[in-house]
């Protein structure tokens, strides 16, 4: 039963293998990414200590792990979309497996090979060249490594609504480069949450995006420790359970539009 | 064992408002409208048959199939397909089936034949030596061995659609819906695939429903046919007293300018069935029906140009569409 989408999995992989000039273009502009962003925060800083309690050296050790991460919190809603818009979508209903977890082995798959690829190498040069600190304890490496996982997962699922939208929506464009802006901001990626001010870091508590970036990468930092770590991994696992709900809820209610309705 | 028993399938759409006004107001009120796609569906497909499953376009063919895939809910009426009602169990019903659709791939499109093939395998969960068995049979009847290692997307249409029908039978399925599998396939080709599908029926027993266009198709493979028009079957019968009954009939069609009136020559008689079709803008269109055994289609074209000023004729040959319009006709359609 599992092995199927395992073996999905890994055909995802040769996929990902299968197209060198994506990997050097990709490895390029993440790159430029990681170098803008850490150039920036170094201007920023210009000789003070700390700013809102972070100095440089872990500010750019948080810069790193969270845009990298960032990139790999993405879902195969466009793949979703895709069939949706073209019809293809009654083919897969003819498979013997689900679709959304096809979908997410697959994509799962590409994201691991990608992160061998891609993230572990720009993270040992970026080491390397700007000291990157090392986990601060332990503890928080190993759960970093844990709540990276449960992030993917979360970002899958959140990927696979933003999909399922193509029921409804004819161009979905619009709603895929909003999801991303919405990303960026709000799951820490582009500045750490707590420099947000008091209401914006409240608000971002009630929504599942700090637990895609801000979580793994806050608890690495040693900025979540403690007992909050403990309930930062709690929220986590919640809004994976959360977003599941809502998807099948949503897409019990997208396929009643193609088997009842025709389409 | 397939069995369908008093399906009818309705559709609802909501009517689309023309203009930029039109789309603000379809925000807050939709106007559905319904139409039916099929109705009073009856049948039952013993294991092993070969069914050919013909319309005209938007006769219901693919509504028809969808029903029987589990892709759509009936509306009324119950399908079961070896005992499993397709729409309640989607999943355990995919395992049993097969399906290839003319215009959509079911192989991966990066990854070579061989790997697709091999996915399919985890996929449906096949034990290895009952795939390997019809892996082997597959590449040797439709000549795969050279393909392969080619990825899908370099494949041509001849040697994709080659490859889709192995992947439509690979997991054994009991069942296996084939849509158009031959369009736009040159004869050596159609020849292949029309070889493989009577090995698989024959060897495996595979019940093959078959919709095409192409009358060779169905005479080589099918020994019944079910027709559909309008959403409801016409005729459920062997093929050859099919074509006993409609296929006789010839069809020649006249195009003339609206003003011109159609004169009948005096000889046709009650032999020949005469229908007239008005459209604004091509004039009007008469099609005149003949039995040729007794009329040959130059004494038909003859006899009208004698009397009528034409400006296009066109003698449709017996295909399928002309034996659906020769029913349609004979049931009084309008």
């Amino acid at each position: 039963m599992v092995k199927k989408y395992l073996m999905l999995a890994k055909s995802s992989i040769h996929l990902d293998i299968a197209y060198p000039a994506w990997y050097w273009s990709h490895l390029i502009v993440t790159f430029s990414k990681l170098v803008l962003m850490v150039s920036f925060w170094s201007a920023v800083f210009d000789g003070k200590q700390l700013i809102n309690g972070w100095d440089l050296s872990s500010l750019i050790t948080y810069t790193v792990l969270s845009m990298l991460l960032n990139e790999y919190v993405n879902g195969a809603s466009w793949e979703l979309s895709n069939l949706i818009r073209t019809g293809q979508i009654s083919v897969e209903l003819l498979r013997p497996y689900d679709l959304h977890f096809r979908l997410m082995a697959q994509d799962v798959g590409a994201t691991i090979s990608n992160m061998m690829r891609t993230a572990v190498p720009l993270v040992l040069f970026m080491a390397f060249v700007y000291h990157l600190q090392f986990p601060v304890t332990i503890l928080a490496g190993i759960l970093f490594l844990w709540t990276v996982m449960v992030a993917i997962v979360l970002g899958n699922l959140i990927d696979l609504i933003i999909g399922t939208m193509a029921f409804w929506l004819e161009n979905m464009w619009g709603l895929r480069v909003f999801k991303a802006a919405l990303f960026l901001f709000f799951n820490g990626a582009l500045i750490p949450l707590n420099m947000f001010p008091d209401w914006l870091q409240y608000l971002c508590m009630w929504t599942p995006f700090p637990s895609l970036v801000y979580t793994p990468v806050g608890i690495f930092t040693g900025r979540i420790v403690g007992e909050p770590m403990w309930i930062a991994c709690f929220i986590q696992l919640l809004w994976v359970v959360v977003i599941f709900i809502v998807l099948r809820l949503v897409w019990r209610v997208a396929l009643r539009k193609v088997t009842v309705f025709g389409g | 064992m397939i069995d369908v028993r008093n399906v009818r399938k309705v559709y609802e759409r909501i009517e689309k408002t023309p203009g930029l006004w039109g789309a603000v107001k379809s925000l807050f009120v939709q106007r559905r409208k319904t139409f039916v796609a099929v109705e009073h569906l009856n049948f039952q497909i013993q294991q092993g048959e070969m069914v050919a499953y013909i319309g005209a376009n938007g006769a219901g063919k693919s509504t028809t199939i969808k029903l029987l895939c589990g892709i759509l809910t009936p509306t009324e009426g119950e399908v079961l397909i070896n005992g499993i009602d397709p729409s309640q169990k989607r999943i355990q019903n995919a395992k049993q089936i097969g399906a290839v659709f003319g215009q959509r791939t079911q192989l991966l499109w990066d990854l070579p034949v061989r790997e697709s093939f091999e996915l399919l395998k985890h996929i449906y969960e096949v034990e290895a030596s009952s795939f390997g068995e019809m892996y082997d049979l597959c590449v040797h009847v439709l000549q795969l061995e050279a393909l392969l290692n080619v990825p899908v997307r370099q494949l041509s249409l001849g040697q994709k659609m080659r490859c889709e029908l192995a992947a439509a039978f690979l997991h054994s399925p009991s069942i296996v819906y084939l849509d158009e599998p031959t369009i736009g396939l040159d004869v050596s080709v159609k020849a292949r695939i029309r070889t493989f599908i009577r090995e698989m029926n024959r060897v495996h027993r595979t019940t093959v429903i078959l919709t095409s266009h192409d009358m060779q198709d169905i005479e080589e493979l099918c020994q019944r046919v079910i027709l559909i028009d309008q959403g409801k079957i016409m005729y459920d019968g062997s093929i050859d007293q099919l074509k006993k009954e409609y296929g006789q009939e010839r069809i020649v069609e006249f195009h003339m300018e609206s003003s011109v009136e159609w004169r009948q020559p005096e000889r046709f008689g009650s032999f020949v069935t005469v229908k007239h079709a008005d459209s604004e803008d091509v004039g009007h269109t008469v099609s005149v029906g003949f039995d040729p055994t007794i009329w040959s289609a130059s004494e038909i074209i003859s006899e009208v140009l004698k009397t009528n000023k034409v400006n296009d004729l066109k003698v449709l040959e017996g295909s399928i569409e002309t034996i659906v319009r020769a029913i349609y006709e004979r049931n009084g359609g309008g």
